[in-house]
């Protein structure tokens, strides 16, 4: 076994030798290795060891001169100068030893940006860059439907039919749709996520299974009652069994045949199911049929080879056309989205992940330009031992040589400690949900990873490296030598030093900008709201199957009898609920028609519909306008409804919305017609970015299907007590029902936000970061100018000067860096804002106010900066001055 | 090559010197050269097959020795190794330099530190 990983290691480093040497020599070389192996029983790993270690020693050498005639004399420069470069190394290597608090810190500051910068780029290299794990994955695209403004809307089923059968550019098309379901049987109830497939969906993607088979295509035609499990499901719920094909499940209610156990599955679109049906099955409450129906179906397609996202379009534009005018009162203004696969995954993280990428370059760019200061401090300090070298005839190239090793020693340094640092970032960042950012699951630390990480460490390096090499066109021995003792000249030699704390100012103002920006935005987004004020709410959806609760009635039932036995729990303040909630990403939409309503389209006023319990506008925050809330007295015999703002001045432009009737779901006139009770304020259900339809509000009592309870508690958060309270209430009134997807109003609106969230936060820490950077940066600069100088102030303050004016001399210097860097930083700001706008709520990226308190302050950091100095400069004791 | 003297090829680094001892007994392949280093006690100063072969190639470059045609019998993905003409002279210069570097006085009290007491 070692013997074999040894082979291996060997024949990988032999590999590295230059080809005309493998050709020669490589068969006898391995086959002498080969033999040795076998031979030396006892020693064999001592001998492949001792091998392998000959090979990677010889391996430089043979590249640098290979083995061939030899010319005497040369080789044995080559070896001087090698090892004078060893020297070098080792030296540079001293040099930082001797002097740790300048190492430690110009390690420390770098490897910790160097780790956001790794990190930030393992996570951009997972999500964007990196092909979803599927055969010929750049040719999958998504299809959605778009209904007039509306986008990605899901696909009515005949019109899934009609575009598999009209398309010319899809070699293959698939359909997903979720479907939530209850399992009893197996320990206590519970619901789990499966989702309908197509069996072809399976074979596009590449799947395999672990057991079983998949189901066929006739089994998906006759909607037959077989599933798939996730081989997550299969491990946690079914013990692993090895005999599980040919189960029986039962789900809501009704059993399934399990036929297969399939792998587990990372990325869209089959990830995050429990376990897969026919698409055809799990539709079986729909209407398919219809065209107006749109039950949740997301197509899935492979374009043919040679065929682009842009030509795939073109051609369901034109199914597009002949729909519309094949079934006019359905499909008259409905078009197709096509996205390529990847677009469709990652496309709502991309912004902020390249805001955030932009984000730690520019903290990078400033930690480099900071350290390379601090190098440039110490290479001024070290004139003198340069020039001594110089003029004791040591080559320029081995003084550059020693820098460029003290800057590539720090940095690779720096790169160790940031690749560590990256490397529990992205593990956390792995298993962390609720950054709203898409496939972060699948975020790791690989080589390409470490590789940019390499890349990185040694172009900060060489950055750091090449501002201070400028110093060795200063050394002109006998010159230096000579000003050894008065080096007070100020001019030209520090404008270098100079530009460097100006772009560390300036990048800090960037950051400032827009972590200030983004505050402000985020700021604005909570400020607009959703429409909805909770308190502590909790929220636990029921799905009632239909098997068991076949009628309106038996639902209206067991919520009225769940909401009042959860009323009298200890802890609870008050109970409601509605369904589906705003923010829940699920809706429900239907149309509207009435007297006099102005006509939208051919099946009236489309709206979005929630069916309410008592008390749902109190107990979300929900602002009743005029008239009043449901009740329970308010049964399908007199048929109520609420609208929301929007709906009422669209409707009613005359404000007499009270009392007036409509009918839902169609003009037919054996609709029964609605009397509106009252008018509630408008909800933003996808968001405050997102644009919400006018709302209809029915009561629980003539309409109810699955029903989220909302359970005001007095100690908020997921109140551990009043939920298990409320499962064995549940439990008492029907034990195969359970309580799912329970959280809290609050958590809705939080994730709702979550990506701006999380985006401000990090860009302020960036920029504090930044903003500390720059201040060491104008704080050594100032000092340094200051100590530099100590001979002239004490020649003046003995000469009379006062010690304000030398003060206000210091502290100018620092007012004037900060000024012109942040003048930069502004001018950058201004140019990078469009990066950032779409990211932005209600505030331009070039807002006056922002950028120039990010300025300002900075400004006013410079000076504080400079005062410290600016204090010990007047302290300066002329006699000690000028005796030193 | 031709044009150079055997002197000018002196002195021979360790390894070069411990292929033409070798293969003055004989054609050999590569690790027979090691087997012998091995057998003649020098424990210390046995090459590697990478150091070995580096050196085999600039012998072979130089002309101190030759490839047969033929393969090994043991194993016919190996050729062995032999002396050229120019070897066998230039492996002599070398083994006589070192001889008369021991015979001399201090050579000799080097190897025998008692008798020279």
């Amino acid at each position: 076994m070692i013997a074999a990983s040894v082979r291996q290691i060997y024949q990988i480093i032999f590999r590295l030798y230059p080809a005309e040497f493998r050709a020669a020599v490589g068969q006898s070389l391995l086959a002498d290795f080969d033999e040795g192996l076998g031979k030396e029983n006892a020693g064999r790993v001592g001998f492949g060891i001792r091998q392998t270690l000959d090979l990677a020693r010889n391996l430089s050498s043979e590249w640098r001169t290979p083995s061939g005639p030899r010319r005497p004399g040369r080789d044995r420069g080559r070896t001087s100068r090698l090892r004078a470069m060893r020297e070098d190394i080792r030296s540079a290597g001293r040099s930082l030893h001797r002097d740790p608090a300048f190492t430690l810190v110009a390690v420390v500051v770098m490897g910790l940006g160097m780790a956001g910068l790794i990190a930030v780029y393992g996570i951009v290299e997972a999500v964007l860059l990196e092909p979803l794990p599927y055969p010929d994955a750049n040719r999958l695209v998504s299809l959605t439907e778009s209904y007039r403004i509306e986008q990605r809307k899901s696909v009515a089923y005949p019109n899934y039919l009609d575009w598999r059968a009209r398309n010319r550019t899809l070699e293959e098309l698939g359909a997903r749709a979720w479907n939530s379901i209850n399992l009893t049987g197996l320990g206590p109830a519970r619901n789990i996520d499966a989702m309908g497939i197509t069996p072809n969906l399976l074979g596009m993607l590449g799947v395999g299974t672990l057991q079983g088979r998949i189901f066929n295509e006739t089994e998906a035609a006759d909607r037959a009652r077989v599933i798939l499990l996730s081989e997550g499901f299969w491990r946690d719920t079914m013990g692993a069994r090895p005999d599980v094909v040919g189960e029986t499940l039962l789900l809501d209610g009704e059993p399934f045949i399990v036929v297969g156990v399939l792998e587990d599955q990372a990325e869209f679109p089959l990830a995050e199911a429990a376990l897969w049906m026919p698409l055809r099955t799990s539709l079986s409450s729909v209407d398919m049929s219809s065209r107006s129906s749109h039950p949740g179906i997301e197509a899935i397609g492979r374009m043919t080879k040679g065929t682009n996202a842009h030509q795939a379009r073109l051609d369901f534009e034109r199914i597009a056309t002949e729909l519309a005018s094949d079934y006019p009162e359905t499909n008259a203004e409905a078009g197709v989205v096509v996205r390529p696969l990847r677009e469709r995954v990652v496309a709502n993280s991309t912004t902020t992940l390249w805001l955030l990428f932009g984000a730690v370059t520019i903290v990078m760019l400033a930690i480099s330009a900071n350290v390379a200061g601090l190098m440039l401090t110490r290479a001024t300090r070290r004139d003198g031992e340069l020039a001594v070298r110089a003029a004791l005839g040591a080559a320029r190239s081995r003084l550059a040589t020693q820098l460029t090793a003290e800057a590539l020693l720090l940095a690779i340094s720096a790169g160790f400690l940031g690749l560590t640092l990256a490397a529990m970032v992205l593990r956390l960042v792995r298993g962390s949900s609720g950054l709203g950012l898409a496939r972060l699951n699948v975020v790791q630390m690989d080589s390409s990873v470490a590789a940019a990480a390499i890349a990185i460490a040694t172009l900060c390096g060489l950055v750091v490296a090449g501002t201070t090499l400028t110093r060795l066109t200063h050394i002109r021995a006998a010159a230096t030598l000579r000003d050894a003792a008065e080096r007070s000249v100020v001019g030209s030699k520090h404008r270098l030093r100079r530009l460097l704390v100006t772009t560390q100012v300036a990048l800090a103002v960037v950051l400032l900008a827009g972590a200030g920006l983004m505050t402000r935005s985020l700021t604005n987004l909570a400020q607009a709201g959703v429409g909805i004020a909770p308190g502590n709410v909790l929220t636990a959806y029921i799905g009632p199957p239909q098997t068991s609760y076949p009628e309106n009635a038996d639902r209206v039932e067991l919520y009225a009898a769940l909401a009042s036995a959860a009323r009298a729990l200890p802890g609870v303040v008050g109970v409601s609920g509605g369904d589906p909630l705003p923010l829940s990403g699920r809706n429900n939409q239907t149309t509207l028609s009435g007297d006099g309503f102005p006509q939208i389209d051919e099946m009236g006023h489309r709206v979005e519909v929630t069916r309410i319990m008592p008390d749902y506008f109190a107990t979300m925050g929900i602002d009743l306008l005029e008239g009043r809330d449901v009740r329970l007295d308010d049964t399908i015999d007199s048929p109520v409804v609420l609208i929301d703002s929007t709906l009422a001045e669209t409707l009613f432009p005359d404000g007499r919305a009270l009392g007036q009737r409509l009918r839902i779901r169609g003009p037919a006139a054996d609709r029964p017609w609605h009397t509106i009770v009252g008018v509630v304020g408008h909800v933003k259900n996808y968001g405050i970015r997102n644009e919400s339809r006018g709302q209809l509000y029915v009561p629980f009592t003539t309409s109810a299907w699955g029903m989220t309870l909302l359970v005001e508690t007095e100690r908020g958060g997921t109140d551990a007590e009043v939920i298990d309270a409320l499962r064995t209430t549940l439990f008492d009134i029907d034990p195969e029902l359970p309580l799912t997807r329970v959280s809290t109003v609050n958590s809705y609106l939080h994730d709702s936000i979550a990506t701006e969230t999380i985006l401000t936060q990090t860009l302020s820490g960036f920029a504090a970061v930044a903003l500390i950077v720059s201040i060491i940066g104008l704080y050594g600069m100032v000092a340094y100018s200051v100590a530099l100088r100590t001979r002239e102030i004490g020649i003046r303050m003995a000469l009379g000067a006062r010690a304000a004016r030398v003060l206000s001399t210091v502290v100018l210097e620092g007012a004037l860096l900060g000024t012109v860097g942040a003048a930069g930083g502004v001018v950058v700001s201004l140019l990078a804002g469009r990066w950032i706008a779409s990211a932005l709520y209600d505030i331009t990226p070039a807002d006056p106010g922002t950028l120039g308190a990010a300025a300002t302050g900075m400004i006013v950091v410079a000076v504080l900066a400079a005062f410290v100095p600016a204090l010990r400069a007047i302290r300066v004791q002329p006699t000690q001055a000028l005796r030193g | 090559m031709s044009d150079r003297n055997a002197h000018d090829y002196l002195p021979l680094r360790p390894v070069e010197f411990q292929i033409l001892l070798s293969l003055s007994a004989g054609p050999r392949h590569g690790y027979r050269i090691i087997q012998d280093a091995e057998e003649r006690g020098e424990e210390a100063a046995v090459p590697g097959l990478a150091t070995l072969y580096r050196a085999l190639r600039r012998l072979e470059a130089e002309g101190l020795i030759e490839q047969s045609d033929t393969a090994s019998e043991q194993d016919e993905r190996r050729r062995p190794y032999r002396l050229s003409g120019l070897g066998v002279e230039v492996a002599r210069l070398e083994a006589r330099r070192l001889a008369s570097q021991l015979g001399s006085e201090a050579g000799a009290a080097l190897l025998d530190p008692e008798a020279s007491r």
